[in-house]
């Protein structure tokens, strides 16, 4: 893990950027290759899932470890292996608290004051976009491709 | 004549007290170097009359910030050298003054008017404020400490208001204050000399502050000229505005007090008609420092710029972020599902990546393409990479060195890859990086997903 910890300092040449995307697409397609490699055919709901959280593992990998987000989703991946789902999709109560509803979809968003929230959401809602646009590339390369 | 002079002053008290809605708002206007649009003709006019009489009481009337010196300095006992040198710069004053008066003729009296424009003639103002800084460079030291004691004994009663202006003591307060302030912010910044011009351009942009952050300017501009002989009268000013934040809970003595330890962090200024104390000048730092994160948000989530008012836009963001995990999770799916096909070309990749990370364009990838597709250029390429020192992509080389090999092989079959490519550069490279993934050679241990 020495070369991903040393990955996960940020070489990104603009910061202002985020994650690079090759890093991200880098990380996420080795992660793919390995699922892809490892989980029988024959489940591909497990498959799925591994995928998904190869996703948001290389996504927090990327952003490196100065964001708040991408240390509760490193930590969550390497705590709470048996858990199911990386990210808990629960609906939000629009009509609750907004902030909390916030918290509860970014991760690592439960300790923080308002204003880093604030701060986190937006570099997440910055790597999860990257993060589809990658998967989307994917399928859509692999399904124009792999005809 | 130094009885007479203070009895004269203490006249001009009474007539500073009716003026002092005047002066106040000369006062307020006077960091902006702007006009005065608080003037009470009556009062300026008794005051002019007196001006050949008393030089003193002239220009102490005609410039409150003289009259708060003024006014202090009858308590204090350096009185008559102040006395002295105001007197010998009277003469020069007394035109400034009534330049001063005519300007305060045309205003309304004891409102703060947002609206204060320039001053008559800022030299006049540098002019004045040179003078006094002169006559206080020596003495200013002397006086400062008076001022505090002063300033101990004047009551405070006025602290809450802020612009009713009617008490000269406040506006005293508020000039000592200012003083204090002033050194106090010069100490901070380090600079004993802020240029006039500098110092007229800050106050200038915000004519419309408080009173004694006005007075703070002006000191600061007075201060600036201000020679070494007022190092001791700063050091003196700090100590004393350190003891008063702490011991006088005044709402402008807190505001400095607070000025200058957020001086220390930010450097934040209050705004006109708005509450002063630590407290809110805090909350008023979360609130920007939040609408700013908004606004960050709004460029992010598409379609939130329409969408007015911060629960919308929450509404909105919290849906976003939703859509994303859904198609996150969505993808996963189809990815699973779909193997796809991996023959890749890493150094292909990461050239293109490099090149167009270097070059900041998705030209250069698409134009370097058609290059990199040949293996003699990737050797190259993948020194240079190595030799990049692209801290990220240490694995890397390793990687392109045994892709080498393998490529080599592939390389006929790779040729064709390209030139199916869709015309998106991402794609493309996200092609080649797909069959870089399934490349047999690759060292994968390093990233490994719990399972």
């Amino acid at each position: 893990m020495d070369s991903k910890g040393s990955a996960c300092s940020n070489p990104n040449p603009n910061p202002t950027f985020g994650p690079s995307k090759l890093m991200l697409a880098f990380r996420f397609l080795r992660a793919l290759s390995i699922v892809h490699r490892t989980t029988p055919a024959s489940s591909p709901t497990c498959r799925g899932r591994r995928i998904e959280r190869a996703a948001y593992a290389s996504m927090a990998y990327s952003a490196g470890t100065s964001r708040a987000w991408s240390r509760a989703v490193l930590r969550r991946l390497h705590h709470r292996a048996r858990r199911r789902a990386v990210a808990p999709r629960r609906l939000s109560t629009t009509a609750g608290n907004r902030a909390e509803a916030l918290r509860r979809l970014v991760p690592g968003g439960a300790g923080m004051d308002y204003c880093t929230l604030l701060e986190e959401t937006a570099d997440y809602t910055k790597c999860l976009s990257m993060q589809v646009e990658l998967m989307q590339g994917i399928v859509d390369s692999a399904s124009s491709n792999g005809r | 004549m130094d009885m007479h002079g203070c009895n004269s002053l203490k006249n001009e008290d009474n007539l500073d007290y009716t003026y002092s809605g005047n002066s106040s708002d000369w006062q307020q206007c006077n960091p902006s170097i702007g006009c005065l649009d608080s003037g009470n003709p009556s009062a300026t006019v008794s005051q002019g009359n007196q001006i050949g009489s008393t030089p003193c009481s002239s220009i102490s009337m005609a410039d409150p910030f003289g009259a708060g010196l003024w006014n202090l300095s009858t308590e204090s006992t350096s009185l008559d050298l102040c006395k002295d040198k105001l007197q010998g710069s009277s003469n020069q004053i007394t035109g400034n003054s009534m330049s001063i008066g005519g300007t305060l003729l045309q205003t309304g009296s004891g409102v703060l008017r947002p609206s204060l424009s320039h001053f008559p003639s800022d030299s006049a103002f540098i002019e004045r404020a040179a003078r006094f800084s002169c006559f206080g460079g020596s003495d200013l030291g002397g006086m400062m400490n008076p001022y505090s004691a002063a300033q101990s004994q004047i009551p405070h009663s006025d602290a809450s208001r802020e612009s009713s202006g009617a008490q000269i003591q406040k506006n005293e307060i508020n000039m000592m204050e200012a003083v204090r302030g002033a050194s106090l912010s010069t100490t901070d910044h380090g600079s004993k000399e802020k240029d006039n011009s500098h110092a007229a351009a800050t106050i200038r942009k915000r004519p419309s502050e408080g009173m004694a952050l006005d007075q703070a300017k002006v000191a600061s501009q007075i201060s600036g000229e201000m020679d070494d002989d007022n190092v001791e009268l700063e050091q003196k000013a700090e100590q004393n505005s350190s003891s008063a934040a702490t011991s006088r809970p005044r709402g402008k003595q807190v505001k400095d007090g607070n000025e200058s330890s957020k001086e220390d962090f930010i450097h934040i200024r209050a705004r006109r008609g708005q509450a002063t104390n630590s407290h809110s000048l805090a909350e008023r730092v979360r609130r920007e420092k939040i609408n700013e994160r908004m606004k960050l948000l709004q460029d992010l989530v598409p379609g939130c710029s329409k969408v007015t008012g911060k629960a919308m836009m929450l509404d909105e963001i919290i849906n976003y972020v939703q859509s994303l995990q859904q198609q996150v999770e969505f993808l996963s799916m189809k990815l699973a599902a779909i193997n796809p096909r991996l023959d890749i070309d890493i150094e292909a990749v990461l050239s293109k990546y490099v090149l167009l990370q270097t070059c900041n364009g998705p030209s250069a990838a698409m134009g370097s393409s058609s290059g990199i597709v040949r293996p003699p250029p990737l050797h190259a390429s993948q020194q240079g990479l190595a030799q990049a020192g692209l801290s990220g992509m240490i694995n890397l080389p390793d990687l392109l060195r045994r892709s080498i090999n393998a490529q080599m092989t592939a390389a006929q079959g790779y040729k064709e890859e390209p030139k199916m490519q869709v015309p998106n550069a991402w794609d493309e490279e996200l092609h080649n990086v797909l069959q870089m993934a399934y490349n047999g050679t690759v060292n994968l241990n390093t990233h490994r997903v719990q399972q």
